[in-house]
């Protein structure tokens, strides 16, 4: 998992923002499982989604529209959005 | 207009006096012209367009003219994201003498749901919005079989092309604005607010705030609220000074866009719920603080929700090496049934902060203590000015001596008329009268005392829990339970009382989700309760441990303890028992 540039950028973003939440992604076992994994799992509210966007938008330089946000179930359909690896 | 008052409006040469801020912007328009009035950040910093008074009103009279003739008193939603669109058509409402009703722009369900009830209660002969949301507003109403045939839809940015003229003649009525407040979702209640109410608390912030001409504003508030409007958007026009506005969304994906905002536009007032100072403090580094100046921040104001001495401690450490100075917290407290402001500090004095028994506390007194194992820190929540506030025992109506404890009561210019089309809340909420006959006030719903002038708040009335006569405040449960292990999540745990022969506790609480299974949940529910009993005195009568987002919270993430405890009294919890 460690290869993954998204992942990479996920887990900083996480850590960043509520690090309890980390638990979730350390115990993922293949990229399957990431793609795969839903959006309220990572255990973050409303406005620590927010913050993610905000975190992930700084990091990568792709923008996410306010109308975007709370459209990604998976971390799968954020990571296709973002065209990242 | 029945009732003809004039106020006096600031920073006008020649003393003008107005009826409705619309003339104040009518005003300014003329006199001041090609001054800014909107500044609107696009990305919360130096990509911002801007507004002159000039062009604002003439905006405002070309919206206007697409009102009927005749309509006077009809109610207009107002469905925008924030911005220029928004600000226009509000005071194009007021211009026309139309009921403004400020909605939220449909982005969660919760938001349909909301609009939908809204749209019910006041019947609007209008819907005003943007190109951006009128075609998903036109599938909603379709869906909702809502045809536009009962209203008239105007999108706003569009109307360039239009044959219709701007209106002229002015003729604000009674009502400015209904602001619905966030209540519980499908039970939103319309306030009434007046021309002269929203003139009324306009002067009163400017004298508390100590405004003048040079003062400025950033706000990333939702300007479909009263703090965000009342404060962030009415005020600046009242008082002639610039408002820089940036939307809610920037500040929650950048929250230190706020303050590098402030910085650069050297702005005086803002602030937002204790919330907005917390996030701040988390994403506080250093690299992008570089260079931020708030030495200008005269009036950090608090309010909206609990104000806790921690996260203002924790804030002034990390930004006082960028000018920001203690002395500039100012707590606060309002609500929409007073159009916003009914109590703040003084912006040159620190704002005050007391130590109290809570053991006293619990039976309905405040005494002051110096530090020891059961106390609490209370926060000031500043003075009255221009209305008048007491504090009375909900049940007898007999109105506290100072440092006791009751019911917040508000009377005065400031205090809405009553919820649209309900005369029965409004008679028990704005017209209760005192033991010794004295009213009507406005009942807050809110817990506090006075401790001399100075107003504190303990918590909600309706929420408070009553075990052998002993009051408990919720928040003080649940925040003493959260902090026992990060199983627990913060924020998200309600405790009500139930009646089981007596006044009973009950404690529901999330789980983080990312540590579910590594504890068992009758382990953690023991905990609980061992710790109520230990630490509060209490025997719960339940504890229930849940999965995430199972207890209601408001959109503002507010727990909404009455439903948790209609949801427990029909045993939802225990299906969701985690």
């Amino acid at each position: 998992m460690g290869k993954c540039k998204f992942f990479n950028l996920l887990y900083e973003a996480v850590s960043h923002i509520r690090s309890d939440s980390l638990a979730i992604l350390d115990s993922l076992e293949c990229e399957e499982s990431l793609t795969s994994l839903l959006i309220p799992s990572l255990g973050l509210d409303s406005v620590e989604i927010f913050e993610l966007v905000g975190y992930l938008e700084d990091h990568s330089g792709v923008e996410i529209p306010e109308s975007k946000v709370f459209s990604f179930k998976t971390v799968g359909e954020l990571k296709a959005f973002m065209g990242l690896d | 207009m029945t009732n003809m008052i004039f106020y006096n409006v600031p920073n006008t040469e020649e003393r003008c006096a107005a009826k409705s801020i619309v003339e104040v912007c009518q005003w300014r328009a003329i006199h001041q012209s090609d001054n800014i009035a909107y500044r609107f950040l696009n990305n919360g910093l130096d990509d911002c367009e801007t507004l002159t008074f000039g062009q604002l009103f003439a905006r405002l009279q070309s919206i206007a003219g697409h009102f009927d003739v005749g309509d006077g008193g009809e109610r207009a939603i107002l469905l925008f994201p924030s911005g220029f669109d928004y600000i226009s058509s509000f005071y194009a409402c007021l211009f026309a003498g139309i009921v403004a009703v400020p909605a939220y722009p449909m982005v969660s369900h919760s938001e349909h749901v909301r609009l939908r009830v809204i749209i019910k209660d006041c019947s609007p002969r209008y819907i005003l919005t943007t190109s951006v949301l009128k075609d998903s507003l036109l599938q909603w109403l379709e869906k909702e079989g809502l045809t536009h045939t009962t209203f008239k839809i105007i999108v706003v940015d569009e109307l360039a092309n239009s044959d219709v003229g701007p209106r002229h003649v002015i003729s604000p009525g009674e009502i400015a604005f209904l602001q619905y407040t966030s209540g519980s979702t499908g039970n939103p209640k319309g306030v009434i607010v007046t021309n002269q109410n929203l003139l009324h608390n306009s002067t009163v912030i400017y004298r508390k705030f100590e405004h003048d001409a040079h003062s400025s504003v950033v706000s990333w508030l939702p300007p479909f609220h009263d703090m965000g409007l009342v404060g962030g958007i009415i005020q600046p026009m009242f008082a002639g000074f610039t408002a820089n506005i940036m939307s809610p969304m920037t500040f929650l994906r950048r929250p230190l866009r706020w303050l590098q905002a402030i910085s650069l536009y050297g702005a005086t007032s803002s602030g937002g719920p204790n919330f907005s100072y917390k996030l701040c403090a988390k994403h506080s580094n250093s690299k992008q603080m570089e260079g931020l100046d708030l030495s200008s921040w005269r009036v950090a104001f608090n309010g909206a929700e609990p104000i806790h001495a921690q996260t203002l401690k924790s804030f002034s450490e990390q930004f006082a090496p960028y000018g920001f100075s203690h002395e500039a917290f100012y707590p606060c407290y309002g609500l929409a049934e007073s159009t916003l402001f009914v109590t703040g500090g003084s912006p040159r004095e620190a704002h005050q902060q007391i130590i109290i028994d809570s053991e006293q506390l619990s039976l309905g007194r405040a005494v002051h203590v110096v530090e020891q194992p059961d106390v609490k820190t209370v926060v000031g929540s500043g003075q009255v000015l221009g209305n008048e506030v007491l504090i009375v025992d909900p049940q007898s109506r007999r109105v506290l001596n100072d440092r006791d404890v009751g019911e917040i009561w508000v009377s005065g210019a400031s205090v809405a008329q009553g919820y649209w089309q309900r005369p029965e809340e409004s008679e028990i909420v704005f017209h209760a009268m005192t033991r010794d006959g004295r009213g009507p006030f406005m009942r807050t719903g809110d817990y506090g005392f006075f401790d001399g002038r100075e107003l504190f708040i303990t918590g909600r009335l309706k929420e408070v829990i009553i075990i052998n006569g002993k009051n408990y405040f919720p928040s003080d449960i649940e925040g003493s339970v959260q902090a026992l292990s990060s199983v627990f999540k913060a924020d998200a745990g309600a405790a009500i009382s139930i009646e089981a022969q007596g006044e009973q506790l009950v404690v529901i609480q999330e789980i983080e989700r990312s540590q579910r299974n590594i504890h068992s949940v009758e382990i953690l529910e023991s905990m609980i309760k061992e710790h109520c009993f230990t630490v509060h005195g209490i025997r719960p009568h339940e504890v229930i441990c849940v999965d995430q987002s199972h207890i209601p919270k408001t959109t503002s993430g507010k727990i909404k303890r009455l439903q948790v405890r209609q949801d427990y009294m029909q045993g939802k919890f225990r299906g969701a028992q985690a």
